[in-house]
């Protein structure tokens, strides 16, 4: 989809590498005998651009780079040749409960993700009644995470990512595996609803998952990564189809 | 420049509060000592210190008690930070990588975290100084220098943990180097150290300000400038880092 404005996203002949850090090489070894560190390419796109209201599946096999091409947008990595551009207000998540601490409580979890992402102090208490109720969690206001199932887990971090995102709002959501949610049927059916028809509506959201029938549904754009590369650009139902063909192939 | 905009800083300042307050009660969480446990590590070292020193040290040292425990809090508060930044990345990698957490955030939390440990010290030195008859108006001239033995800290932090996550033996030769500052430093000795021992240690004229604060004595002007000259150098180098490796160090973790 493109509006003929400036894009959101714009990637030109960026390259990103790594150096490996194989268990046999360490920095003495490297200066004394001038060995060669191996570097990786990870990333390489010539073209990749995103425009407001696009919203991007990311799909490919494990290590084809969904989570480096994520990471390198969010600024987290940076490229190491070509040019990235982002514009506006965008909000990275990788995983749903990163954030909780398994000796705080539950309270002090929700508080403190809370903060984390700038909400205001007066605003976390209505926050914290909110991620109560969208998670069900009643009455475990002051118990450990660590005696948490979980499911209980996986809950209660969707939950405070979900306000999280309705409080900062932001323009662009870049999510690695958003629609991977760990909890039971009930609750990932309400999340899944919730995730389709209000987080992902509105914003231009690039999302890494390998949940496909999620990307078919809720994505109007896919692309297809494989060995750092975009392999295929387009509809999410072809890109479903493609993805298929190269995995049987 | 680490920020760019009132948002941005907003926001930093939250995370920082945020980090540091819940690091601050996760250490002691469940235990029975609590936040007590952040004086037993001085007040232990001195109480054996004392009992072993105070004769021939506290001979011709005045206030030995008051020497003594004011160079165990500082010495606590400055080899604490420094022991664990190497380590900071690696520890809270989920937040670098899951969040986009600046790394200076981390450094800034962590300084921030022992200066909460540090205000119970000082309070119990308030103590040790009224029992001795010592005007507290040292621990007003004390602040200044404690702010700037932050900026030192804050910039050391950065450093230290950047190195960390690039060399991994940083942390080895950082406990090396604290043991050697501890012995190297006045702290329960009187001042004879050499010149040259006192130029190549970064914690010393730190500690010697801060004394001549507490004990309501005149700053030496050569010590100011060689803690200035300290703090500015670790600001400047902290910077250079920053623009040199703040983008590649998180790979490493």
């Amino acid at each position: 989809m493109c509006n003929g404005t400036y894009p959101i996203i714009g990637m030109n002949d960026v390259v990103k590498e790594f150096t490996v850090q194989a268990g046999d090489t360490n920095v003495l070894k490297t200066l004394l005998f001038r060995k060669k560190r191996e570097i990786r390419i990870a990333l390489s796109i010539p073209y990749f651009h995103v425009h407001e209201g696009d919203r991007v599946g990311i799909i490919g096999r494990n290590g084809s780079g969904k989570s480096t091409l994520l990471k390198t947008i969010a600024g987290v990595y940076f490229p190491n040749q070509g040019q990235l551009t982002t514009r506006g207000r965008s909000l990275y998540i990788s995983g749903y409960s990163f954030t909780l601490s398994p000796n705080l409580s539950m309270r002090r979890n929700v508080f403190l993700t809370a903060q984390m992402f700038g909400v205001p102090f007066s605003k976390i208490s209505e926050l914290y009644a909110r991620v109560i109720e969208f998670s069900g969690l009643v009455g475990y206001d002051e118990e450990y995470v660590r005696q948490f199932s979980s499911g209980m887990y996986a809950r209660l971090g969707f939950s405070c990512m979900k306000e999280i995102i309705e409080e900062t709002n932001p323009g662009t959501l870049l999510l690695d595996e958003a629609f991977d949610i760990g909890a039971d049927e009930a609750f990932k059916t309400r999340a899944l609803t919730w995730l389709g028809s209000q987080a992902l509506v509105g914003r231009t959201v690039l999302c890494a998952t390998h949940n496909l029938e999620s990307v078919e549904k809720n994505m109007t754009r896919a692309i297809v990564l494989e060995g750092g590369k975009i392999i295929f650009d387009g509809d999410p139902h072809c890109a479903m189809d493609y993805y298929r063909a190269s995995i049987s192939s | 420049m680490v920020w760019m905009d009132k948002t941005q800083l907003r926001l930093g300042m939250r995370q920082v509060g945020a980090l540091s307050f819940s690091s601050f009660l996760l250490r002691n969480e469940q235990s029975v000592l609590g936040i007590l446990w952040y004086l037993l590590d001085p007040t232990v070292l001195f109480l054996i210190i004392f009992s072993i020193f105070s004769a021939r040290e506290g001979a011709h040292i005045a206030h030995y008690a008051v020497y003594l425990f004011s160079g165990l809090i500082v010495y606590n508060f400055f080899s604490t930070v420094i022991a664990e930044a190497p380590g900071l990345m690696r520890g809270y990698r989920h937040l670098l990588i899951g969040m986009h957490l600046p790394i200076p955030i981390l450094s800034i939390s962590l300084v921030l975290r022992q200066l909460y440990a540090h205000i119970f010290e000082i309070a119990l030195l308030a103590v040790v100084m009224f029992i001795s008859d010592i005007s507290l108006f040292g621990i007003i001239r004390y602040l200044p220098i404690l702010v700037l033995l932050l900026c030192f800290l804050t910039a050391g932090v950065y450093i230290l943990s950047v190195a960390g996550a690039l060399i991994a033996d940083t942390a080895n030769v950082i406990r090396f180097a604290l043991q050697m500052i501890f012995i190297g430093t006045p702290i329960f000795y009187a001042d004879i150290i050499p010149h040259f021992v006192a130029l190549l240690n970064p914690f010393y004229p730190f500690l010697i300000l801060s004394r001549a604060a507490l004990f309501n004595e005149s700053f030496s002007s050569a010590t100011l400038f060689h803690a200035g000259v300290l703090t500015l150098v670790s600001i400047l180098f902290a910077g250079v880092c920053y623009s040199l490796w703040n983008s590649r160090a998180i790979e490493y973790v």
